[in-house]
């Protein structure tokens, strides 16, 4: 590699290294822009060297210091200002590669800034970027040691080949992904806490939900619910509640304990006293596709009948006594009008939150000189719905207060978040609340009768126990245009589910892999291969062996088997290769070919054969002695071998049949 | 295939590039357990998974690697000769990048920076063959630095093809013909084509020898008559080759026994280009005479295979008529 080649590399290097700096704000726009030109010059301009003494470049790097200092200053953080100052020195570094020596000096630290890049990279977009390091740095790997390797009078500079660089990156990304599963998390990860095992504010593994960062993009399916007398399914019905949180724990809510037997009455359960009659109830039918502990229910629900035991906590959610298996289908009778309310008194000691005093002045500012504790909570409903925003992305750490975060810093959040803060907010305010979770809305069938609930329905919302009645009233403080509706799943709903599903992913399974999910592959591995083995009959395996085998033995024997049955596209000579094709048929046509055959002898034999192939033949055997013979005979023009020798098997067809 | 088939003499050698990148992978692995950064993690797998990528691709690309070489027709001891080196990558889906191969003191023979799957390459190879006899190319060994240089891996060539070296040609010394016998030299056969039994008798032709002239039919018919005569009958000189020696382990003799063999080559050589029948005798191996320079590998075969024999070894074959010229040790010593 010559001196150019090795100064245009390092900028285009240090150029691809900067490429997520500009999204990324750790780094000041004259910083990455310096370096980014000094990256421009070396890559358009590699023949101007920059030459500087020992005392100029020490001159330099302390005027860079300063600069930084002045620039950046301490007054942001340590680490920003240092990182400053190396984005710069790598600059200057690569600004005087001169060798192959002082290239590989340069090399290190534009890696560094690279990996500074990617470390500092939580979008989905470092996703490609990666995978395009990847090849990159491939590349340059190979290409340093083919140079290194052959000596100074290898200049064939399109070499090696990118494709080869990028199917070997590939393979080791695939790689990578095993590592990165395996590999022991002893520490919590980037953003979540606890290992992003558990959710920060709301849902829970009691509840089961899905966790944070799944519950509203998952298009999966939750529930089917069917409307029995075929009317028209009314919004009203379509929020299912699982059952109210009310205890909480550090960072996580979860639900009292479920242990009442409820009431049954002509094989009906009614979850609530009172004598609701069934008259004028809707009758409606759910088929909960993977049920865990709590049936979901229609808010005014008089009646269930479910084909299992279950059991009635304080806030009358209704919980699966005993663990069920694949889908479960129950019917619920809701009331037209207004329907039965959870009446259950509050906890005797409501959980404490201890807002942050910011948080309380904020409380304040919202209820001041509303009296009523009704008008309270609709203040603070209509507070939160008007002056945040619906966000799913980021969390708050374990370390922060998620309600002062939300409230306070961030200002965005999920339904978690809302609920959350509402129910911190009034019970500061001495007001009984908590934090219901469930399903709302759903995908409507073209009649109206059934709907589709997925886990993006899922959503969390208020009862706080105002007013005068003993009842728990409703409140959702999350925006309204960002509540589950019930309407047609349309086309650019499932584009929206699609590209919600894939950063979600990337939110929940890279950016915040931990310990937890660890923890839950392999006990998904676990549960696999136990419920493979219970299923699994010998036979079947012995089958399945047989089959991995068979498989195995015909992988082998296609990438052993002789190179005259290579396809056309590979072969180096094609219009030799047709001819070995040519005596293949010969040989099948029972015509003795022996090794010893010319490209005349097979074509005078293949003429005899097939009369009406003759002029195809002729053509290509003139190809293939030209291909095989000639001092100059390079391959022959693929697509001409083709079309003569497709002319020549219509030859050999029309001779056959007559 | 076992391992030692696919790889005789398979060697390992980790690189000092591939301990600092091991280093490297150590450090990142830390940072990342430590602090718990999933981009580190990552970066980390993506660090080990082109150490395995780039392990296994090397290991294939040696494993498929295949040399052949393509001898000249000729190749005499002690002459520089110019080979064909053809490297085929049997596999299917690797190239191999940055193949070396080197001789057994560590020369490169060949460089190759690229053998694309199902590819081929060629290179000339010179070499100089310092005995006679069939000799094998090499040892070889083949290296694989490439694609991403951790290890330099590298396996003995196993080149199977043997290729004939030719007995070394003495410069400027001609088979002396006298040796042992043998009635007449070289100059005599320059006199061929005018010794042969009259023909014809016709009219001068320009070109023609003024000597081929018939004085007394000149004379008679008052023009200018020449005489054609048939071609002298050429004798081919037979080089016979009596390899007894009375010790055949004794160095000094055996160098001699080498010296002669090469004196009968090269005498081979000048004859069959002087346009003289040439045969050989070698021991009991009887090479009939043969006029062309392109039959020549036919008559210096036997003189690259021949090997020395004991005295009671049975003499040289008698078979041939023509004016033999007999070289051996005992004929010289007689």
């Amino acid at each position: 590699m010559s001196v150019i080649e090795h100064r245009r590399l390092i900028g285009l290097l240090l150029l691809w290294a900067l490429l997520p700096l500009p999204f990324l704000y750790i780094v000041l726009p004259p910083f990455w822009l310096a370096a980014a030109a000094v990256g421009l010059v070396l890559a358009l301009r590699p023949g101007n060297e920059l030459k500087l003494s020992g005392l100029a470049l020490n001159a330099l790097g302390l005027a860079i210091v300063v600069v930084v200092l002045a620039v950046g200053g301490l007054r942001i953080s340590p680490l920003r200002p240092l990182g400053h100052l190396v984005l710069l020195l790598t600059a200057v570094r690569a600004l005087t590669v001169s060798d192959r020596r002082s290239f590989l000096r340069a090399l290190l630290p534009v890696f560094l800034v690279w990996l500074v890049a990617v470390t500092s990279s939580t979008h989905l977009a470092v996703v490609p970027y990666f995978a395009a390091s990847a090849a990159v740095w491939w590349w340059t790997g190979m290409r340093l040691l083919l140079v290194s390797a052959l000596g100074a009078t290898f200049v064939d500079r399109s070499l090696p080949r990118l494709r080869h660089a990028a199917f070997a990156a590939a393979a080791a990304l695939v790689l990578a992904a095993l590592v990165f599963l395996v590999m022991p998390r002893l520490r919590e990860p980037w953003l979540a806490g606890r290992g992003g095992a558990s959710s920060v504010t709301g849902f829970t593994s009691q509840v089961e939900l899905g966790g944070v960062g799944t519950i509203r993009e998952s298009p999966a399916v939750a529930m089917l619910v069917r409307s029995v007398s075929g009317e028209r399914l009314e919004s009203r019905w379509m929020r299912m509640r699982a059952t109210a949180l009310e205890r909480v724990t550090l960072d996580s809510w979860s639900p009292r304990g479920a242990q009442r037997v409820p009431r049954v009455e002509n094989g009906l359960i009614r979850p609530y006293d009172g004598d609701w009659s069934l008259d004028r109830a809707v009758e409606i039918e759910i088929e909960l596709i993977a049920p865990r502990r709590y049936l979901f229910l229609p808010e005014g629900t008089v009646a269930l009948a479910v084909p299992a035991a279950v059991r009635l906590d304080p806030a009358n959610g209704v919980a699966l006594a005993e663990r069920v298996r694949g889908p479960l289908r129950y019917r619920v009778w809701v009331a037209r009008g207004k329907g039965p309310r959870p009446a259950d008194p509050p906890p005797a000691v409501l959980p404490s939150f201890e807002p942050h005093p910011e948080v309380r002045r904020l409380t304040l500012e919202v209820v001041a000189g509303i009296e009523t504790d009704v008008a309270r909570a609709a203040a603070v409903e209509r507070h939160l719905r008007e002056n945040y925003a619906y966000s799913m992305a980021g969390m708050a750490s374990l370390r922060s207060d998620p309600v002062a975060w939300f409230l306070l810093e961030r200002r965005a959040g999920h339904c978690e978040y809302f609920a959350g803060a509402m129910v911190a907010i009034l019970a500061d305010l001495g007001i009984p609340a908590r934090m219901v979770t469930g399903y709302v809305g759903g995908d409507l069938s073209r009649d109206g009768a059934s709907a589709v609930v997925r886990e993006a329905n899922a959503h969390a919302w208020v009862e706080a126990r105002v007013g005068h009645g003993a009842e728990w009233t409703s409140f959702d403080p999350t925006p309204a245009a960002e509540v589950p509706a019930l309407n047609r799943l349309r086309g650019r709903d499932r584009l929206r589910f699609s590209l919600a599903l894939v950063e979600s992913t990337w939110d929940r399974y890279i950016l915040t892999y931990g310990f937890g999910e660890q923890v839950q592959l392999l006990s998904a591995l676990a549960g696999a291969v136990d419920g493979l083995g219970r299923r699994l009959s010998w036979t079947a395996a012995a089958a399945g062996a047989i089959a991995v085998l068979g498989i195995g033995a015909l992988v082998r024997w296609l990438l052993r088997r002789p190179a005259r049955r290579r396809r056309l596209r590979g072969a180096p000579a094609p219009a030799a290769s047709v001819i070995e094709r040519v005596a293949c048929r010969l040989q099948r046509a029972g015509v003795e070919v022996p090794a010893s055959a010319t490209v005349g002898w097979i074509r005078r034999r293949a003429q005899a054969c097939w009369p009406q192939a003759t002029g195809a033949l002729e053509a290509l055997t003139g190809l293939a002695e030209r291909e095989l013979y000639a001092a100059d005979g390079g391959a022959a023009d693929r697509g001409a071998v083709r079309a003569l020798w497709r002319q020549a098997r219509r030859g050999m067809k029309r001779t056959g049949s007559n | 295939m076992s391992f030692a088939a696919s790889f005789p003499g398979f060697r390992l050698r980790p690189t000092r590039w591939g301990l600092v990148y091991l280093a490297g992978c150590f450090v990142l692995g830390m940072a990342a357990v430590n602090t718990g950064n999933n981009a580190l993690m990552a970066m980390l797998g993506l660090g080990l998974g082109s150490y395995v990528v780039s392990g296994l691709w090397s290991r294939q690309v040696l494993g498929s690697l295949e040399v052949t070489v393509r001898p000249p027709p000729d190749i005499f001891a002690g002459r520089p000769a110019v080979l064909e080196l053809e490297l085929v990558n049997r596999s299917r889906l690797f190239p191999a990048y940055g193949v070396l191969v080197r001789d057994a003191d560590g020369r490169v023979l060949v460089r190759e920076p690229l053998v694309p799957p199902g590819g081929r390459s060629r290179h000339p190879l010179q070499l100089v063959f310092a005995e006679r006899g069939w000799q094998r190319p090499g040892p070889w060994r083949l290296e694989v630095l490439l694609p991403l240089g951790f290890f330099l891996k590298s396996k003995t060539l196993a080149v199977e093809q043997q290729v004939l070296v030719f007995p070394r040609l003495l410069a400027g010394a001609r088979a002396p013909l006298r040796r042992g016998g043998g009635r007449r030299g070289p100059d005599a056969l320059e006199a061929r084509g005018r010794e042969g039994e009259v023909l014809s008798l016709r009219g001068f032709r320009e070109g023609d020898e003024l000597r081929a002239l018939h004085w007394k039919q000149t004379a008679r018919q008052q023009s200018l008559v020449v005489v054609e005569r048939q071609r002298a009958a050429e004798r081919p000189v037979i080089f016979v080759v009596d390899p007894r020696l009375e010790d055949p382990d004794d160095e000094v003799q055996l160098a001699a026994f080498e010296r002669l063999v090469s004196e009968v080559a090269t005498g081979v050589v000048h004859r069959l280009r002087e346009g003289v029948s040439v045969g050989l005798i070698v021991g009991r191996v009887v090479v009939p005479p043969m006029r062309s320079a392109r039959r020549a590998p036919a008559l210096l075969k036997p003189l690259a295979e021949v090997r020395a024999q004991p005295a009671s070894a049975p003499p040289p074959a008698e078979a041939m008529q023509g004016r033999r010229v007999l070289h051996s040790l005992a004929g010289r010593a007689r």
